[in-house]
């Protein structure tokens, strides 16, 4: 424990030393890395694959799809914009500062900690990463220990791509994670659970630290009766939303479908018949999805179905291969509300579909619940497209499709209330990991008398103008045409 | 308490519920109803402020009333704008999308204020909270009472108070406060109650703003104008609310050398401004309170600062005045420079060098403010760059908090999070990102079963290139010779030589000649497209005066346009009029709303699925086509429609285009294959040949006697699937 808290210990204090050497800042040293972590994740595509495949059960087209595209679009747009980024923004003065010049002028907070997670180990990890070196900031990166292929292929190559004076990795449990947290950071990067998000929350505010928490929730899908091949491709996104990403392992998987009711017959046979094509039948023979990351997940979701009531809403699936934890796709009908299904986060393979007489009444039902990270809705209702839009709030919302709000550099990702605050990606990620400075550049000539006492009733008036930028009435005061404040004599 | 504090918070869920906070009119009527108790009731409150901490009224106008309604006007201002969601850029992988950013009211929010600035600092984030469709609780500080209940009377009377609450009381009352679930907490003060209120707000997730303070340094350089530097220092300091003020000059650097020129200049503005008696001075604020004027006095007890005193020093402990002093030459050790002085004490340190000043401010904690005087550019230069803060003043103090254009906020110790102006409405909204997906545009890569074709698929959609989505849509092999048949007639064809730096990097153009001066452009290839167009000169175009630019300008402006390998093509008073519909009537996307001239030109737009777009007019010109594969033997064809691109952008994720423009080679009648062939010139067909070693070529029309074997196809339409 203690040994722990010196290795740590050490690591800040060495990446605080090299914070202050100001080696960071420069455009040069951000480029270079973004760089290099390019290089990481071309050059080790297959150990990536590996790796992945080793803690998930990733196939390596959703590996790259999910983690190595990911990041590699997430350098690059940085490394392209990165310029524009760091050039301070001029703000627009009053005439009556002038002659005085303002600008924003955005820079590093200092060392930053990211907590990385299990479900996406890679680009949890580094796409966080490249926003705070993108901000210029020193790092220590703590991966989940969840993923242990995965954090130790981090912990032995980024120190080989990237300065390992100023981004270091450190491995390990809650254990180290604790001691982590006792020290003083200048901002805390945190994805995973609302629970841990508390806790990290807590230990931050010991030192006032700022925290990102990208938390997760139960994001709903609302499907609108459509039909045809609408239909069809909605069902195969939904499909793909929720067992194509680590296994529905994902913050932003989908949690629960809402429909109508006499909608749900032809849902869950479409989505039957997609499962089978895209996943196959029988658990021992399922391919291209992710396994459940360990035993106790394993047994937290098996746990979901045990509720006999829960059990007998199972219209699909529901068969497990504990060896090898695997679980089959499986559908819900109208599970009871007040299960532990619909009250915890799923975060597995299980989608519930809840029904309704119709499917306005969604934004009740999502309403009385915490805010979700993500809503996704598809319809081709306008109306209801806005209404949902105005009186729902969630982290965001997709229209007609799943997940692919991740990978938009343009959008903030990030969640609210109970999903978790502060956001990230493209600019974000950058915003994130920097404080804008105001900076007021002013010249000595030209000093306005009224700012200074003794006060009197002409100061007043004047100041008074001046805060309404009445140019014309300063003028008139200055000339001695406008009748002074005369409400109260100051002296 | 607790009790009481939960039903506050749940009925004020209850009317956030509702949704009236969230219009348009709601927040107008409430900004409206701040600027209306300002105005009628600025003697009550300038009374207050008087009651609480002496203020005089010049300050409490210019620094509190004004403030807020500086505040409220500006959002008045600006409210629909900010309410506006922001269009966000989509890339290539989500094609076809549109995404924006909407700004939504986070629900309840808790102000909890101080008493320094207790009307400005109650309201001025009110009004942000206002701004942003909130509603909102505030807990003015009990250590300004007058005010406290001033407010707590004002906010009732012209305000919504099912929507806006004030709480008065001190540690219980916001003890039972802080253990409700808020959405966002906005807290003014000191670093040692931040840290409890973001413990408080961590049990529930909720975010914070901590507006702090700290040692605020002034650094004056030896070359500056003594005497507005010292005025402007009292400006920030004693005419700031006597230092009580969280971006006060806390102390001063300067050389050694220059310590005792600065000390006079300070004494004698003192002097101007506050008389002979400054004890006995109207125009100075008292300290707040008596355990505040306690630990003042501590400080200047100290015995490591006794005989530092050069100005004033003077207490009224009555009255809780004490008068504006100044301290030379104070060890780093004391007292006084070990905690946030906020008062009219200024001690002042000095280095031998004024670059030193730099690493006395770093030792310590980031402040909220930094201020330096100097005329020395180099100087600047290394303070901006290198001293954090939340906000830094050059050659002057404070006044970076009036400009509503610059963030207010600190960073490290003080604190976190900023608002004022823009900042304020963003402080109180959630950015919820909104992204529109049509039913269209599938890509099977994304759903399994996963092939290693998919994963090829993939990785071209991730780097944008275009040439490697069609590798791996096609055969690697058979991508030599893709093809189009359609038509009947056998005449002759034509050759472009195809070059390009080679598949590594995949982009490859078409050399084109075009004119009377056979100028040479290089187009990319584009059989998903039809009209071929030429970046241009923007000479002799008129340009559209739409919405469609306005468009083009603000949403895009991230988009960046890129040099081109030649130089554009120049017009000839060779415009295809709007008139025209046989041929201004094909364009994919007519922009002309309005055609009412016949020497109006005809305006075209195409926007790519890579999110390259290009906007201009259409001409028609003369090309020169080679009818050999090696691309000699060039004559003039045929007078073909084109558009002269006078506005291109690309996306940023992609690497910038080698070249001027686009051959446009789709199935639409403004492609140039339809254009050959509907001359009669070439039979509907053509070929690509892409060799990585020697130019290749793009061949339209089918001339057997000149081709090598070709095993001709149907262009798939259908391409993404």
């Amino acid at each position: 424990m203690e040994e722990i808290a010196a290795r740590v210990g050490q690591n800040l204090a060495e990446l605080r030393q090299n914070f202050s050497s100001g080696r960071t800042r420069g455009l040069e040293w951000r480029k270079t890395q973004l760089r290099a972590i390019l290089k990481l994740v071309a050059e080790n595509e297959d150990e990536i694959f590996e790796a992945l495949n080793r803690d998930l059960g990733k196939h390596p087209v959703e590996a790259y799809r999910d983690e190595i595209g990911v990041v590699k679009k997430s350098a690059e747009y940085s490394l392209c914009h990165i310029e524009k980024w760091m050039a301070p923004k001029k703000g627009q003065l009053p005439l009556l500062f002038f002659p005085a010049k303002a600008e924003v002028l955005p820079e590093p907070l200092g060392v930053v900690l990211i907590f990385a997670s299990w479900n996406f180990p890679i680009s949890l990890a580094l796409d966080p990463l490249i926003g705070a070196i993108s901000a210029g900031n020193t790092v220590l990166v703590k991966p989940s220990e969840l993923a242990p292929a995965c954090t130790s292929f981090l912990a032995c190559k980024i120190p080989l791509y990237l300065d390992n004076k100023a981004i270091k990795v450190v491995e390990g449990g809650s254990d180290v994670a604790e001691k982590l947290l006792e020290l003083k950071w200048d901002k805390i990067f945190f994805t995973g659970s609302a629970r841990v998000g508390r806790i990290i929350m807590s230990a931050a505010a010991k030192h006032l630290t700022p925290v990102t928490l990208e938390l997760g929730g139960k994001c709903p899908i609302i499907l609108d009766s459509l039909s045809g091949s609408d239909l069809k491709v909605a069902v195969k996104r939904i499909s793909g939303g929720k067992w194509g990403a680590c296994a529905g392992q994902a913050c932003i998987g989908i949690d629960y479908v809402i429909v109508q009711r006499k909608f749900a017959p032809v849902l869950v046979e479409l989505l039957k018949k997609c499962i089978k094509t895209l996943y196959g039948e029988e658990v021992e023979n399922l391919k291209n999805i992710c396994r459940i990351v360990n035993k106790n997940h394993f047994g937290r979701i098996c746990n979901l179905l045990e509720d006999p009531s829960v059990a007998a809403s199972i219209v699909y699936g529901g068969s497990f291969d504990k060896q090898n934890l695997f679980i089959e796709p499986t559908i819900l009908l109208d599970p009871p509300l007040d299960a532990e299904i619909m009250t915890e986060e799923i975060f597995g393979p299980l989608l519930p579909i809840i029904t309704l007489d119709e499917v306005e009444e969604s934004i009740e039902f999502i309403n009385a619940r915490p805010k979700p990270l993500a809503i996704y809705v598809f319809t081709k209702n306008k109306t209801f497209k806005e209404k949902l839009l105005q009186e729902t709030s969630s982290g965001s919302v997709i229209f007609n499709d799943t997940m692919i709000q991740f990978i938009c550099d343009g959008l903030p990702f990030g969640g609210v209330g109970e999903s978790g605050f502060g956001r990230y990606h493209g600019k974000y990620s950058f915003d994130t990991f920097s404080h804008e400075k105001a900076v007021l550049h002013r010249s000595f000539f030209l000093e306005l008398e009224p700012r200074h006492p003794p006060w009197n009733g002409f100061k007043l008036e004047f100041i008074r103008l001046a805060y309404n930028f009445d140019y014309i009435g300063l003028l008139q005061l200055l000339l001695g045409l406008r009748r002074r404040y005369t409400s109260r004599t100051v002296h | 308490m607790a009790l009481e504090a939960a039903e506050l918070v749940a009925g004020l869920r209850a009317t956030f519920g509702s949704g009236k906070t969230k219009s348009y009119e709601w927040r107008v009527s409430q900004l409206k109803a701040i600027v209306k108790l300002a105005d009628e009731r600025q003697k009550d409150i300038i009374g207050a402020l008087r009651s609480d901490l002496n203020k005089p009224e010049f300050e409490s106008y210019a620094h509190e009333i004004s403030g807020v309604k500086k505040s409220c006007n500006l959002a008045l201002k600006e409210l629909h704008w900010w309410m506006t969601p922001e269009k966000a850029k989509t890339s290539s992988t989500t094609f076809p999308s549109s995404a924006e950013i909407v700004s939504e009211p986070l629900g309840v929010i808790l102000v909890i204020s101080t008493w320094n600035y207790p009307f400005l600092l109650s309201l001025d984030p009110v009004v942000g909270a206002i701004s942003a469709g909130n509603t909102v609780v505030l807990k003015p500080s009990e250590i300004a009472p007058a005010t406290s209940s001033l407010l707590s009377e004002l906010l009732g009377e012209y305000m919504d108070s099912s929507a806006v609450k004030v709480v008065e009381g001190a540690v219980p009352e916001t003890t039972a406060l802080l253990e409700q679930k808020w959405d966002k907490i906005l807290y003014t003060g000191s670093c040692e109650v931040g840290r409890i209120i973001l413990a408080a707000a961590a049990k529930h997730l909720t975010p914070v703003i901590l507006e702090l303070g700290g040692k605020c340094p002034v650094v004056v350089d030896t070359n500056v104008n003594l005497e507005v530097a010292a005025r402007r220092i009292i400006a920030g300091k004693w005419s700031s609310n006597n230092g009580q003020t969280c971006v006060a000059p806390d102390y001063v650097i300067t050389t050694k050398a220059f310590a005792p020129k600065l000390v006079d200049a300070l004494t004698s503005e003192l002097e101007k401004f506050y008389g002979k008696e400054p004890l006995k001075s109207q125009d100075l604020s008292r300290i707040v309170n008596s355990s505040h004027f306690n630990r003042l006095t501590k400080l200047m007890d100290d015995e490591k600062v006794s005989g530092k005193i050069v100005h004033g020093g003077q207490c009224d402990k009555t009255n809780l005045r004490i008068a504006p002093t100044i301290l030379l030459d104070v060890p780093e050790d004391s007292l006084i420079m070990n905690e946030e002085i906020f008062g009219p004490l200024l001690p002042i340190i000095t280095v031998n060098k004024i670059e030193d000043s730099i690493n006395v401010i770093n030792a310590r904690e980031k402040p909220l403010a930094a201020y330096l005087f100097t005329n020395d550019k180099k100087l600047k230069e290394e303070f901006i760059g290198s001293i954090s803060a939340g906000g830094l003043c050059i050659n002057d103090t404070t006044l970076h908090l009036a400009e509503s254009s610059l963030p207010f906020g600190g960073v490290g110790e003080s604190g976190m999070g900023s608002y004022h102006g823009k900042f304020s409405f963003d402080a109180f909204s959630h950015k919820k990102a909104v992204l529109r997906r049509s039913f269209a545009g599938d890509i099977s890569a994304r759903y399994p079963p996963y092939t290693t074709r998919k994963l090829q698929l993939l990785k071209a959609l991730l780097n944008g290139s275009i040439l490697g989505i069609l590798r791996a849509l096609f055969d690697g092999n058979q991508l030599k010779n893709v093809a189009r048949v359609k038509a009947q007639s056998l005449t002759s064809s034509y050759y472009f030589l195809v070059e390009g730096d080679g598949l590594e990097k995949g982009f490859f153009h078409a050399a084109v000649r075009v004119g009377n001066r056979l100028n040479e452009f290089y187009l990319e290839i584009d059989t998903g497209s039809d009209l071929t167009w030429i970046t241009c000169s923007p000479t002799n175009i008129q340009f559209l005066k739409t919405e469609l630019e306005k468009h083009f300008t603000r949403c895009l402006q991230p988009f960046s346009t890129y040099k081109t390998p030649h130089n554009p093509y120049k017009t000839n008073n060779n415009f295809v009029s709007c008139e025209d519909s046989s041929t201004c009537g094909l364009v994919e996307k007519p922009v002309n709303p309005q055609c009412s001239k016949q020497n109006q030109q005809c305006h075209y737009q195409v926007e790519y699925a890579d999110h390259g777009s290009s906007l201009g007019v259409l001409v028609r010109d003369i090309f020169f086509l080679s009818s050999s594969s090696k691309g000699s033997l060039i004559q003039p064809i045929s007078t073909l429609i084109f558009g002269c691109g006078y506005h291109q952008e690309f996306s940023p994720l992609l690497r910038p285009p080698f070249a001027d423009g686009v051959l446009g080679l789709g199935t639409g009648k403004t492609s140039i294959l339809s254009q050959l062939s509907g001359q009669g010139l070439i039979k509907k067909v053509m070929a690509l040949c892409l060799s990585e070693m020697d130019p290749g070529y793009l061949v339209l029309g089918d001339s057997q006697s000149n081709l090598p074997r070709i095993i001709w196809m149907p262009l798939s339409n259908n391409h993404l699937e």
